[in-house]
């Protein structure tokens, strides 16, 4: 016979740390009350352990609906990416080639980069009072990213030449806004809006 | 019978007497029912943490006999969006029950 830690090992797989900690408070407390409630209509001990098992389902199906619910371990390593204070490093990273070849040309790339520079931190400092304002300020971000990588693939690396090269970085430029913003969108369903950090506005 | 999508409407109507925790939540809905609405338990609490999400229900925790339960009680938009389903489920079981008599 399964026992209820089997049970909870199941249902609780992939949840991050918190999650599942909840998950087995709230089950391992239903299972207690319905052993109690069996026991007093004078079931057996081990049937009545046996009957609150059964009553709580396939913990697979549980499973799939926590996840649903819940933050899964990769989600909360990505909230606590957003919500952490260190500098958008990966964004620096892929920045600094662009600006050293914008610096040594002097060429108006320069201009491109400062305006993105200045688009991008303006969204992440003016207050955002609503879901609704929070969609607006994603659109002009994404169209800012959109607009500087556009620029840059072609101004700098001058892929009008190489046309399936330029389809490429065009769908990969698409992939990556649709992943992040997929990823966002599960996160704000699943997060308190009070306990969203700034980046998820954005 | 299935409960799907109906089960947070459950919810909120037991909730919508007095405050209560998970497995005299599934009781009461199973009982008023007279066990026609049975359903597997644990899926009661996924349907809580999303309209607790949608902040239709809160909680609190209370101690008992030295556990902690969690007390869930209907929000103001619980009751707003229970006034809605049950209107909706009005509307479409009188007119399920016109298309059944005419068959």
């Amino acid at each position: 016979m399964q026992t209820l830690e089997q049970w909870l090992e199941v249902a609780t797989e992939g949840l991050c740390d918190a999650a599942a900690a909840r998950v087995r408070a709230e089950i391992g407390e239903h299972y207690l009350s319905a052993i109690e409630s069996a026991s007093r209509e004078g079931v057996d001990p081990l049937d009545a352990e046996r009957r609150a098992l059964t009553a709580l389902g396939e913990a697979k199906v549980a499973n799939r609906q926590y996840r649903r619910v819940l933050l899964t371990e990769s989600e909360a390593r990505t909230l606590s990416r957003l919500t952490s204070r260190w500098p958008p490093v990966i964004g620096i990273l892929l920045l600094a080639p662009f600006a050293i070849y914008a610096i040594f040309t002097r060429t108006s790339e320069l201009n491109f980069l400062f305006a993105f520079c200045v688009v991008e931190v303006a969204l992440r400092v003016i207050p955002i009072s609503s879901i609704r304002a929070g969609w607006v300020v994603r659109v002009f971000r994404w169209g800012n990213v959109t607009a500087f990588q556009t620029m840059w693939f072609v101004n700098m690396m001058d892929l009008g030449k190489v046309p399936a090269l330029t389809y490429l970085m065009i769908i990969f430029m698409v992939l990556s806004v649709v992943h992040t913003e997929y990823t966002r969108f599960v996160l704000r369903r699943k997060v308190p809006v009070e306990q969203w950090p700034r980046l998820l506005w954005i | 019978m299935n409960l799907r999508g109906t089960l947070p409407t459950l919810i909120l109507e037991a909730l919508a007497l007095h405050p209560d925790h998970g497995y005299s939540i599934a009781q009461r809905i199973k009982e008023r029912s007279r066990g026609v609405l049975d359903f597997k338990e644990s899926t009661l609490y996924p349907a809580l943490h999303k309209l607790e999400q949608e902040g239709r229900i809160d909680f609190s925790e209370q101690v008992e006999n030295g556990r902690t339960r969690r007390v869930y009680r209907i929000t103001h938009a619980g009751r707003k969006a229970l006034a809605k389903d049950r209107e909706e489920w009005r509307t479409l079981s009188r007119a399920v029950s016109m298309i059944l008599k005419e068959a």
